[in-house]
């Protein structure tokens, strides 16, 4: 049974000049307990994606044009302030790309987690700050240190504080917007691997951004690529990683140096996204694509299923 | 490494300390390296290591404490103020946060000329050549001549960061050190500006000293490698002694910490405890015995001296014997 199912999202920027297409026609399924990894480019349309889950969309210029956010069979985006203002936190949590910006540096990290916990638990603070206490060990922190601030931690223990936020309430989704990209990797090993601990243990499922291709393999289940607001690769991480279908896809991997041979040079898609205010009539991808032809550049191919639960969209498939 | 040419640069004993309310802090404690002329030098290891501090001393930004720095068998820490910007036209930094290093006041153009007329290659009234040199730098990394007048804002970070190496190699320096703290860009860019920085070492002959936190592009690039924990350096080598037999437990609790992207390949990490302790008053030994696996009782009592292990392969460990 799918916990959040989002169906052919659509979604702009509206500004003075022009008019930014964010995402378009997105279409996402999550199942209990799955982690899902969303990966692409700065300005794919990635923190947007997350952003329309929580209704967190800026209100002067985002639009929703179309489609759907099915949690728990009810369509969020029919929800009203209030309502999501429960829902958030609650039952579906976020942890925000950058720990040394998300956490108010004039409360202690105690009250920042108590208060996730009083707003939505409606306890005594005297609960609310057991409760921190509890989440701050169960994320590797000693509890005693509940009365410090932000500046005290050193940044691995502060994206910590932020995840035991987040996990405060027992939420049954949580959105991790890159939370691992500003931290060390022997830090971002250790951080990754106790989200995955915690997860398993409340049985939360996981939408994982990130444009980091290694901890997608290591850490997701099933993994869709996002390009100029559209999703191009949609399966399982297997299917993605060991039998791409997309030439985008196989550009990002051509582009990461590979740790274990030698490659005397690296071959990286040329060019640089579209511009989301003007995109190609066609594929979006056809012009930074080696394999593009007339047809790419005049129409723009669907999504289509290419093995079972493995979805692509292009003309030329691999 | 044993080599007939004379290295372009070499560092001995260099220290950079701070003082700080709290104690003395070992930004780089005791590092020696030579860089040979074409090279690149790879510097690894996480942040608060001291390894953008090393790249600063090296070129005399922050001011050394104690040590040597040779540079075509001169040490230029002997050098007055006069000399040291006549060398700078040679030993050029570019700072890889594009979205922090450029001056959000001027245009592109504005950036490259710079340090060409700051260093008196051309008078700011001579309008013609300072075009004409611009946009040859342009061209040279690969930025369209559009955007000559353009502001850092309208820019994305690919071509902030050609913008800092134009202006890196508009005084035609011999020595470059890249610092690079954190990945700002993405991974089809990145490989553009590597392979970028690759092309222009081959045609214009350039050593690189590299700065980074990640091993994968150290790798890619290196033709040797330093890695850095504390101020100190704990082991160096070829990439090829680095990645296939890493000797130190910290470099090889980096090298398991990288997530590989193939879900095949399950990671074996080796378990590193804690984070990055304070290099302010250390203590004697070894600095990493306290999150080591390894570590014994003795690691904390000696200090440690870099062992050859096999030639060109150094390593500070109590418990790799030689």
């Amino acid at each position: 049974m799918s916990i959040l199912e989002i169906k052919n999202l659509k979604v702009d920027y509206e500004t003075e000049e022009n008019t930014v297409h964010a995402l378009i026609n997105v279409s996402l399924q999550m199942t209990g307990g799955e982690t899902l990894g969303l990966v692409g480019e700065t300005g794919a349309g990635k923190t947007t994606l997350a952003k329309c889950i929580m209704g967190l969309l800026p209100q002067r210029t985002g639009r929703i044009r179309t489609g759907e956010i099915l949690y728990g069979g009810e369509d969020l985006l029919k929800k009203d302030n209030k309502e999501m203002r429960r829902i958030r936190g609650a039952e579906i949590a976020m942890i925000f790309q950058d720990p040394m910006t998300s956490l108010n540096p004039v409360l202690t990290v105690g009250e920042q987690i108590a208060e996730a916990v009083v707003n939505h638990d409606h306890c005594s603070k005297a609960k609310a700050f057991s409760r921190a206490a509890e989440m701050l060990e169960l994320v590797g922190i000693p509890a005693e240190r509940l009365h410090e601030y932000p500046h005290q931690f050193s940044g691995g223990m502060k994206q910590r504080v932020v995840i035991a936020i987040a996990l405060a309430c027992n939420p049954k989704l949580l959105i991790a917007d890159e939370p691992t990209t500003a931290l060390d990797v022997t830090i971002q090993a250790q951080v990754l691997e106790m989200m995955q601990q915690l997860k398993q243990k409340f049985h939360t499922s996981m939408l994982l951004i990130t444009h980091d291709l290694g901890v997608v393999a290591q850490n997701c289940d099933k993994v869709a690529v996002i390009y100029a607001g559209e999703i191009v690769e949609y399966g399982s991480v297997t299917d993605v990683f060991k039998r791409m279908q997309h030439p985008y896809t196989e550009g990002l991997f051509n582009s990461i140096p590979q740790i274990n041979a030698d490659v005397k040079r690296l071959n990286p898609i040329p060019g640089l996204m579209p511009d989301p205010t003007n995109l190609p009539r066609g594929c979006s991808f056809s012009t930074r694509c080696p394999y593009a032809d007339d047809q790419c550049q005049r129409e723009a191919p669907e999504l289509a299923e290419v093995s079972q639960d493995h979805y692509a969209r292009c003309f030329h498939r691999r | 490494m044993k080599n007939d040419k004379e290295p372009l640069l070499q560092i001995n004993h260099l220290k950079k300390y701070f003082p700080t309310p709290n104690g003395l802090l070992y930004a780089v404690d005791d590092v020696n390296f030579s860089i040979m002329e074409g090279e690149t030098l790879g510097v690894v290891g996480e942040s608060g290591c001291g390894k953008s501090t090393l790249g600063r001393a090296i070129l005399r930004l922050h001011e050394p404490t104690s040590g040597e720095v040779y540079f075509r068998g001169e040490n230029i820490l002997n050098y007055n103020k006069k000399k040291m910007k006549e060398l700078r036209k040679e030993m050029q930094i570019i700072f890889q946060d594009p979205y922090e290093s450029l001056n959000p006041r001027m245009t592109v153009s504005q950036a490259i000329q710079a340090p060409l007329i700051i260093q008196g290659i051309y008078k700011a009234s001579d309008h013609a050549a300072l075009e004409k040199k611009t946009l040859e730098m342009m061209d040279l990394v690969g930025l369209a001549r559009r955007v000559v007048n353009s502001y850092p804002h309208e820019l994305d970070g690919g071509r902030r960061q050609r913008i800092g190496i134009a202006r890196a190699l508009a005084l035609n320096p011999k020595f470059i050190v890249r610092d690079e703290p954190v990945s700002a860009l993405d991974v089809s860019i990145q490989a553009q500006v590597l392979n970028l920085m690759q092309d222009l070492q081959e045609h214009l002959g350039l050593t690189y000293m590299f700065i980074t936190h990640d091993l994968s592009v150290v790798r890619h690039l290196s033709t040797s490698i330093v890695v850095m924990y504390l101020g100190q350096m704990v082991e160096k080598g070829s990439p090829g002694q680095i990645f296939e037999n890493p000797l130190h437990p910290y470099t090889k609790a980096l090298l398991s910490a990288i997530p590989v992207p193939d879900p095949e390949k399950k990671m074996e990490r080796i378990q590193l405890k804690g984070e990055l302790t304070s290099p302010i008053n250390v203590e004697p030994g070894c600095r990493f015995a306290k999150r080591c696996v390894y570590a014994r009782p003795e690691c904390r009592q000696k200090e440690l001296e870099l062992k050859e292990m096999e030639p060109g392969h150094f390593v500070s460990c109590m418990l790799c014997s030689g």
